[in-house]
């Protein structure tokens, strides 16, 4: 179908890996055609090769590290490998996942124009270049602010900017939306789309698709080692696509209504659907055609079944584990320090403010908000690592007069970042510890046997031995989850857990999350942007605006 | 051309390679005298420079001054106790009787110069070093380097963007402590586990930017195009000439 169109990025016959002796290729016979001056979503399963994929498009792979065993990769008809790295950006202008990781420069212009001169643009037009650059995405007032005053949503439109600046012809973007809130997403899809416009072409790698619906041109699927397995899928035709996401275990997007977040969840007919998605998975499953029975395997503990059972409002319960009843709680830095007195809170940008909420154990409550409201810093204000005026009480005792030592023998944490989280140099070693501490008298082949357990259910298995850097995004984050989950504290606090995780990977998490928060009684508060997954796994949502806690009612009330 | 620097108060405008280089000669012009006044005036003279010629806060020349005050104390002290080869404990061993409070006055006497010129050398240096780094945006002297000291391109910009990681590597670093905490694994100050993982993060972080970097077409070899050069105009060659040669004419005179 692209015979007629020319071009932008062709690949064909991959096959690449990160050691020399390694065992399994990364990309494997991996090929790619996109058509210019299209929006093209790559989607597939996390840890399918789909980022390595971009790397070595972009030539960043194997320069930087890494076996590239076979394949060509030409960029708008020219092979890669003639092409100065000035050139490449000339030509494909990448943007990642990690927004504090791709600045060179201190502020918007000096990176812009730090860009600039890497292409031997003359100095002298440089100014007009900036100037139309921060007039297209209207960030005039960004230039000259120092970055880490930016928000993250800021600074990736920041980068996109940049590539505008440069002038790149095919614009190529790693996961955008990464820890950005549904509204700074908005707005980088509306510059992208008139990017497109321009004739651009933008190449986008993406575990979901909702965002996309809507201004995607073309969908394909990778799967096991970077190789397509469908394209040419439109919004029209993806219907026909849908036991192939459910195989593969991507998430199928829904059509969004406005409402769909709100009743999702509690309706008969999402819950038929999911029940109907599980069916057919496991179906796949039977028949022998899902890839690899290592993947993690659903746990089909009645989903359906759950959902209604499910206490229509569980706020006010009697007993609660959780008391939260804040006066101020300030974004960390934002309050001065003074010497030999208590930081004044009330003089920081607050965050909360008069809010009361609890929460009773067996519950599982997701918190939504923009990102930059402050869920992360509650969380850090539950484990005493931010102050606060008002009161927090975990099971019944004042968080003050909790020793750190006992307080996280209680309150377990799993961080936004994963790399933050992991304590041991390999992915065994990770949950051993865990398991370790908590259960003392353990033999150590009980111990291995239990850790390889966990790590065979969330699919991680076959990587037991490797570092856990060496993991992809989402199986770092699968990693970070489990290890926390290998302890006994009573109250779990999960930060963006199933962010970049293909649609089987969250569902496995969330049901396993569920199962332990349901049998043990464990209180579990998560934060996310994804309404519909808040509203399947969670019994009560919390969502943080204007510095308070609000109920589902309230916030949907207002509208 | 819009310059990035339009407002800037004179001290941050000099050159800064010839404000390196002055610094640095100053700096070996005092270390071979025991000048009290002239270590005094140096250091009064850059404190004037910095707040009335600078844009900097003057929290932060505080800041530097006080551990640099704290060094200049125990070296006075030692001065006082210890200079000219023969301590005033050795005084007091040889010394008897009555004229044991004479002879620690007179050592201390004879020590008190030297001493005092020991620690101000130390503050003058402190100021020099605070004058220096407040006045200068860490972007324009690498620039400045580049095209005035030759600096490889590619260091350059390395190090630029090292240093932009530097603050976050200590959100990293307590990041990393309560992560073990939680885990129920005690970290108490230095933790080599947690250093340990925190290097790891930051071999990743600086790969990523690196990758980042290059992807926006930045290569050490390639040529490349610059929106500003500096350059050594007539004013910072007065800057240098003026500063060597008062602090030389100085030593002289005093």
């Amino acid at each position: 179908m692209t015979a007629a169109m020319p071009l932008a990025v062709c690949a064909s016959d991959l096959v690449f890996r990160y050691y020399e002796q390694g065992k399994r290729n990364i990309l494997d016979h991996a090929g790619l055609k996109i058509p210019q001056g299209k929006i093209t979503v790559l989607t597939g399963s996390s840890g399918c090769g789909k980022s390595t994929l971009g790397l070595v498009l972009g030539g960043l792979l194997p320069e930087n590290g890494g076996v590239l065993e076979s394949g060509s990769v030409s960029l708008f008809g020219t092979p890669l490998e003639s092409l100065s790295p000035a050139r490449r950006a000339g030509l494909f202008g990448m943007m990642f996942q990690n927004p504090d990781l791709q600045y060179c420069m201190d502020t918007l212009r000096r990176e812009m124009l730090f860009c600039l001169e890497n292409l031997q643009i003359p100095p002298e037009e440089m100014d007009e270049r900036v100037r139309r650059t921060a007039a297209f995405f209207h960030m005039e007032k960004l230039l000259d602010r120092k970055l880490q005053t930016l928000s993250g949503g800021e600074k990736q439109k920041g980068i996109l900017a940049c590539l505008y600046a440069m002038e790149s012809r095919c614009l190529f973007l790693d996961e955008p939306f990464a820890n950005l809130d549904p509204a700074s997403a908005g707005e980088i899809l509306e510059s992208l789309q008139a990017l497109r416009d321009q004739g651009r072409t933008v190449l986008v790698i993406d575990h979901r698709l909702d965002y996309w619906l809507d201004c995607a041109d073309e969908f394909q699927i990778l799967g096991e080692g970077g190789r397509v397995l469908a394209q040419g899928i439109t919004r029209d035709n993806l219907a026909e696509y849908r036991p192939l996401f459910l195989q593969e275990g991507i998430f199928y997007p829904e059509e969004k209504t406005p409402d769909t977040g709100r009743r999702r969840g509690v309706s008969p007919a999402a819950n038929d659907l999911r029940a109907d998605a599980d069916d057919s998975r496991c179906a796949a499953k039977a028949s022998g055609t899902a890839a690899d029975g290592s993947r993690c395997a659903v746990k089909a503990s009645g989903m359906a079944s759950h959902a209604s059972e499910r206490p229509s409002d569980s706020s006010g319960a009697a007993v609660s584990s959780l008391a939260v009843d804040i006066r101020a709680l300030a974004r960390p830095g934002s309050v001065k320090k003074r010497l030999f007195r208590k930081p004044a809170l009330e003089d920081g940008e607050l965050l909360l403010a008069d809010t009361r909420v609890s929460f009773a154990p067996g519950t599982i409550t997701a918190i939504l908000g923009s990102s930059g409201s402050g869920k992360t810093t509650f969380f850090l204000a539950l484990l005493k690592q931010c102050p606060f005026s008002g009161e927090i009480r975990v099971e019944g005792k004042s968080l003050a007069e909790y020793r750190p030592k006992d307080l996280y023998a209680k309150v377990g944490i799993v961080f936004q970042n994963p790399a933050n989280q992991f304590i041991t140099q390999q992915v065994e070693e990770e949950i051993l510890t865990s398991i370790r501490i908590w259960n003392p008298g353990l033999s150590q082949e009980a111990l291995k046997e239990k850790a390889e357990a966990m790590l065979d259910l969330y699919g991680l298995k076959r990587y037991r031995n490797y570092s856990p850097y060496m993991l992809s995004q989402g199986q770092q984050r699968r990693l970070a989850v489990l290890s926390v989950l290998a302890g006994q504290q009573r109250i779990l606090l999960l930060d963006e857990p199933t962010y970049g995780q293909d649609y089987r990977s969250s569902q496995a998490m969330m049901s396993q999350i569920r199962e332990k928060a349901e049998k043990e009684k464990l209180t579990v508060l998560f934060t996310t942007h994804d309404e519909a997954l808040a509203g399947q796994w969670a019994q009560r949502r919390l969502y943080l605006r204007n510095r308070r806690f609000r109920t589902e009612e309230e916030v949907h009330g207002n509208h | 051309m819009e310059t990035i620097n339009t407002k800037k108060r004179p001290m941050s405008r000099i050159n800064p390679s010839v404000k390196a280089l002055t610094v640095l000669v100053l700096v070996l012009l005092l270390a071979f005298q025991y000048n009290t006044l002239l270590n005094l005036s140096v250091l009064a003279v850059c404190l004037l420079l910095l707040f009335f010629f600078s844009d900097t806060r003057k929290s932060s020349v505080v800041k530097i001054l006080i551990p640099a005050a704290a060094a200049a104390a125990g070296m006075f002290f030692m001065g006082l106790y210890y200079a000219r080869g023969q301590s005033v404990m050795d005084q007091l061993q040889t010394s008897q009787g009555a004229a044991l409070s004479y002879a620690v006055q007179t050592a201390a006497a004879r020590n008190l110069g030297s001493a005092l010129s020991l620690a101000t050398r130390i503050l003058a240096f402190a100021g020099l070093g605070s004058f220096f780094v407040l006045s200068t945006d860490p972007e324009e002297f690498i620039s400045s380097l580049i095209h005035q000291c030759r600096l490889p391109v590619k260091f350059a910009y390395g190090i630029l963007a090292a240093f932009h990681l530097v603050p976050g590597i200590r959100r990293e670093y307590d990041k990393i402590k309560l992560a073990f905490r939680t885990r129920g694994i005690p970290v108490r100050g230095l933790s080599a586990k947690a250093i340990f993982a925190m290097l790891v993060n930051c071999i990743r972080w600086s790969d990523s930017v690196a990758m980042a970097m290059e992807s926006r077409g930045f290569s050490g070899a390639d040529p490349r195009t610059y929106y500003q050069i500096p350059r050594v105009r007539w004013y910072d060659a007065l800057f240098f000439l003026v500063c060597v040669g008062s602090v030389l004419g100085a030593s002289l005179l005093f």
